[in-house]
């Protein structure tokens, strides 16, 4: 059993009973002594400072000691706050452009290659300690020093990204059971919070889902990312319940107040359904000086709460605006994205019944079938292990030249990602049963309603059932999006892709695999189509023919929980196909049919029904 | 009847110099140069317009993704729609013998001309690259690319096309005799030439008259189904396609319904003005505002007819997404515009069954302006709205058009008023010949 780190202590407690009586100490779980340095460790000043990497910038007390030193070196990649206090600065390569090592949370070791030559004259963290213990040697020998062995042990170490048996030691520990938990379930109870008063409410902090404490908040994808849940972009309202919000008449990006003793701030609220009542979620990583070009005046500090159980909440009666992709999560009657309990399913495993909800379908069509020659490109997303991360979504704009458009774009829904994850709730608006994730990338619809409309043919359909789109051949009627079911369309209302890449450094972004496209244009998910190209083209120089596994898609190749699968739909044995043919699988909108080429796997969860 | 279409003392030469005097004889008043500057202010910022859309790109409006049309195509389907009423009034009626319409027939196809270049420059505009429009025309490209025939934007290409053409054709033929009469009366030497020019060298020949007659006939007859085809096929645009609010049979008699409505409306806007401005009440007289009132209300009632069985289809099929579509047009956050709509389109436009209200010229005028209204907010509730919520209510947003869309759209008045008062002042605004015909007629009848 693992338990959230953020679960308070009497949980860890708790879980590690629990993990005792199972057997697992030893077995699946492993106890090693924390390599982490705590902040308390750090001294409280020095004359001479030497601050390496970014991310003690955020941190107060780094700030402090470089304040209060003679002299200060910092290796910083940018302008952050310790670079602008500092005697001496100097630029940080980028660890894809450097050769270091690393250590996974169990120990093992890695080692960190480069993926470029640095594109500036910097130097890592590395290097700049070696140079300080006067053999001022490259970062790849220092490497080689530390981790000794014959050139084939690195071909292989390289290879396989770690090296081999170098986890940590598991501490030996007394068997004996903590004290002072014998009865937990009164640990657990929570600090009253004196309800009387509806303006004093818990604070709870959490890094930001996206820009973390604030040490990514200079990156364009990551601000542009919808975060979960709340799909908002380039902001950090605090969270809070619906109840709550309408005790205080606040509603979405409204401005209120905050302020414990004497210390407050002023931020806007997001009304989070089935968030906990008398307390408000407050997100740090934002409203910081010195993000940078990107991060500048977006989001809010919430520096100065840091620390406070409680704050008095105010409506201040004004309104911040706050932006975000999607506006409503209910599903309005509609079966979008489908659940059921696991033991609906196992009562019909052949024919789940919340997989398949009675719906009218389609009986006839018009239009002859495609041929079902050669390959026959499909994915499917299992709903139940997706977490509604967004992983898949930053991949795809990696992949695929995506631009990033800014605040006030999105905020006239023109953002561009080809992947979205929309997210629903079930059940009551302010405390819902349950909350859905559903990715949404184009459906490759084998009855394409985008295709018939475009009077240019600039979308079309190609032999292995791709909706191709055509950049050339567009001539921007948009009418191709306007009778897309599912919306997964993004135009190109601006010179987006030539604006986003405003420095000659920023042309090295693109992926020269994929066309930029220009004003006027409209674009879409491609099922990765040049990773199938150049799959076929290694497969062909071999003298072979794809097989199943050889094609990835970016949003599967990230997906932490392997919920996206992708392949041959006339290979019987490729995972796609076994996935398409499950009970669970459903097309989204099968009622109109278009037949997508990507399908769902129901959700199937612990609930009981 | 034609006797209430004329004063009893008509004459030839009455009809003939009030409607020559309009342009020859009399001064460019102030009242002309005030709308001229009007229209040249309003055609500047459709210029303006064009050069900041070209400029930044069809962001500057305020379209999206769900809602990727917005008022361009508004405009366009509102413009085509004023557009019907002009070759209704002089080919349709035509074929019916209907006499009333020989006052109306010649500014009316003039309204309908230039709607129709305001409507034309929309779809260009619209595109994301109006460069490469020309990939719509089925030319032979060393691509060896064709249109893609299946799409309604190529049917509508071609449908708003022909109807321009034949519309220009018909209007500038029916106009033949007059020229001539125009140029025979002219003082002035370059004036002469002009219209001499124009006139194609009528002599008022017999023979001409048969050919004539014989041709304009049979363009009316050409005419007669592109009225009712040019706005089926911008109906289709909707209709073919699987948005909920669009995919619905009933589009063409109702767009079609829609467009004879406010077709006849913007003509009673421009008639009624023009009548009191250059004193022609002999002329466009009671009698045909009174038919034209009738046909405004016919029509009316087709289109409100078409919104219930629109509503009670979307009920009966008892489908979530176009049941959806009207809950929310009846509440969602524009019901404003539907209620509007309503009240504008169905409910005011039943004060016409009143006689003395369909002869009371303010109150006519008033009426008309509000179906022009009434019609606007249909197309934007149909083509707009009925795409801000769609199948999948993850991606539903509003639209909120940006100050460009609405200067882009004020700009095509401009167009328009610019385009009518030069049609005005220099061209003969009312058939002089059919007039004469109406004239000799009556006093056939008389004897």
């Amino acid at each position: 059993m693992i338990v959230d780190r953020r679960m308070p202590h009497v949980i860890h407690e708790l879980a590690d009973r629990i993990n005792r009586h199972l057997g697992a100490i030893g077995s699946t779980v492993r106890r090693i002594d924390s390599p982490v340095v705590r902040n308390d460790q750090l001294p409280q000043s020095s004359r001479n400072v030497i601050v390496l990497g970014d991310e003690s910038a955020l941190l107060d007390s780094v700030q402090n000691i470089i304040q209060q030193s003679q002299r200060s070196v910092v290796l910083a990649s940018h302008k952050n706050r310790n670079a602008i206090s500092a005697t001496w600065l100097v630029p940080e390569s980028h660890f894809m452009e450097t050769w270091s090592d690393a250590r996974a949370h169990d120990g093992t070791a890695s080692v960190v290659q480069p993926m470029i030559s640095p594109l500036y004259k910097s130097m890592s963290a590395v290097e700049v300690l070696s140079a300080l213990m006067n053999d001022a040697e490259s970062g790849y020998d220092s490497v080689r020093k530390t981790w000794t062995m014959n050139d084939a042990e690195w071909e292989t170490v390289l290879a396989n990204g770690v090296i081999p048996n170098t986890a940590f030691e598991q501490t030996s520990e007394s068997e004996a059971e903590p004290a002072g938990i014998d009865r937990p379930s009164e640990g657990y109870n929570r600090p009253a919070v004196p309800r009387s008063d509806e303006t004093i409410v818990e604070l709870q902090f959490l890094p930001d889902p996206s820009v973390w404490d604030g040490r990514f908040a200079n990156n364009g994808w990551l601000q542009e990312l919808p975060k979960p849940l709340t799909h908002v972009v380039w902001d950090n309202p605090a969270w809070i319940a619906p109840a709550d919000a309408a005790n205080l008449k606040l509603q979405n990006g409204d401005l209120a107040r905050l302020s414990a003793g004497k210390r407050a701030i002023e931020i806007p609220v997001w009304i989070v359904p089935g968030h906990a009542q008398g307390c408000v979620t407050l997100f740090h990583g934002y409203g910081l000086g010195h993000a940078g070009r990107v991060a500048r005046e977006t989001g809010f500090d919430v520096g100065p709460l840091l620390g406070s159980q409680r704050a008095t909440i105010t409506n201040l009666h004004h309104s911040a605006k706050i932006v975000t992709t999607q506006h409503h999560q209910a599903m309005s009657g509609r079966h979008l994205a489908r659940s059921g309990s696991l033991n609906a399913y196992l009562d019909h495993p052949a024919h789940p019944e919340f997989a398949h909800p009675a719906s009218p379908l389609p009986e006839a069509n018009l239009h002859p079938a495609w041929s079902d020659d050669g390959h026959k490109w499909g994915m499917t997303i299992d709903l139940t292990a997706c977490v509604g991360c967004s992983a898949c979504v930053l991949a795809c704009q990696a992949e695929n030249n995506i631009p990033v458009v800014g605040k006030t774009q999105c905020d006239m829904n023109r953002h561009m990602h080809w992947i979205r994850v929309d997210t629903y709730y079930k059940g009551s608006a302010d405390l819902p049963d349950q909350t859905l994730h559903q990715p949404v990338p184009c459906m490759h619809c084998e009855l394409a309603p985008c295709e018939v409309v475009c009077p240019v043919a600039a979308t079309s359909h190609s032999d292995e059932g791709l909706n191709q789109m055509v950049y050339n051949r567009c001539i921007g009627t948009r009418y191709c999006s306007n009778n897309c079911p599912y919306k997964v369309r993004r135009f190109n209302f601006h010179d987006y892709s030539n604006d986003f890449v405003d420095t000659p450094v920023m042309e090295l972004l693109s992926n020269p695999e994929v066309s930029l496209r220009s004003r006027g244009v409209m674009e879409k998910c491609t099922y990765c189509v040049q990773r199938i190209e150049n799959a076929r083209i290694a497969r062909s120089i071999e003298g072979d023919t794809l097989r199943d596994g050889d094609i990835r898609t970016a949003c599967q190749s990230v997906c932490p929980s392997a919920a996206i699968r992708f392949g041959d739909l006339n290979d019987p044995k490729s995972e796609v196909a076994i996935a398409a043919k499950h009970p669970l699988n459903y097309s989204l909108l099968e009622e109109i049919n278009t037949k997508p080429r990507t399908t769902y796997l129901a959700e199937v969860n612990n609930r009981i029904s | 009847m034609s006797g209430k279409l004329l004063p009893h003392d008509a004459t030839y030469e009455s009809v003939t110099s009030a409607v020559t005097g309009m342009t020859l004889r009399r001064k460019t008043h102030r009242g002309w140069w005030f709308g001229f500057f009007l229209g040249l202010m309003l055609l500047n910022i459709l210029l303006i317009s064009i050069g900041w859309l070209f400029a930044f790109g069809v962001g500057v409006w305020g379209i999206n993704i769900p809602v990727a049309w917005g008022l361009a195509i508004v405009n366009f389907v509102w413009w085509i729609g004023i557009g019907h009423a002009g070759t209704l009034i002089s080919a349709i009626l035509l074929l019916l013998h209907q006499d009333w319409r020989s006052s109306i027939n010649r500014f009316a196809e003039a309204m309908t001309l230039f709607a129709v270049a305001c409507a034309g420059l929309y779809p260009l505009l619209h595109l994301g690259r109006p460069q490469l429009f020309y990939y719509m025309i089925p030319y032979p490209a060393t691509t060896g690319m064709w249109p893609q025939f299946r799409s309604p934007l190529i049917w509508d290409f071609f449908a708003v096309g022909t109807y321009a053409t034949v519309s220009l054709v018909f209007w500038y033929l029916g106009m033949i005799p007059d020229l001539a009469t125009m140029r025979d009366r002219c003082k002035k030497r370059w004036q002469a030439r002009v219209y001499g020019l124009l006139a194609l060298g009528w002599r008022n020949s017999a023979v001409h008259w048969m050919h004539y007659k014989r041709t304009y006939l049979i363009l009316a007859g050409i005419a007669t189904p592109l009225v009712v085809s040019v706005h089926t096929t911008v109906s289709w645009d909707f209709a073919v396609s699987i948005v909920p609010g669009w995919h619905s049979t009933i589009f063409p008699p109702y767009f079609v319904g829609g467009a004879i409505f406010c077709g006849f409306a913007m003509v009673l806007v421009i008639a009624i003005p023009l009548r009191w401005y250059y004193d022609l009440k002999d002329l466009v007289t009671e009698k045909h505002l009174d038919n034209m009132a009738k046909i405004m209300l016919a029509s009316g009632l087709t289109v409100s007819y078409g919104y219930l069985m629109d509503a009670w289809a979307a009920w009966y099929n008892n489908e979530p997404f176009d049941s959806y579509i009207y809950s929310n047009r009846f509440d969602g956050p524009y019901a404003y515009c539907f209620w509007a709509l309503i009240l504008c389109n169905c409910l005011i436009p039943q004060a016409l069954w009143f006689p003395t209200i369909r002869t009371h010229t303010i109150a006519l005028f008033s009426i008309a302006i509000i179906v022009n209204i009434g019609m606007w907010l249909e197309r934007f509730i149909i083509v707009s709205l009925s795409l801000h919520r769609d199948h999948m209510p993850t991606t539903w947003a509003m639209y909120y058009p940006t100050l460009w869309d609405w200067l882009l759209f004020a700009g095509t008045f401009g167009l328009f008023i610019t385009l009518m008062l030069l049609f005005v002042r220099w061209l003969p605004s009312v058939s002089m010949h059919e007039m004469r015909e109406l004239v000799h007629a009556s006093r056939e009848t008389a004897k």
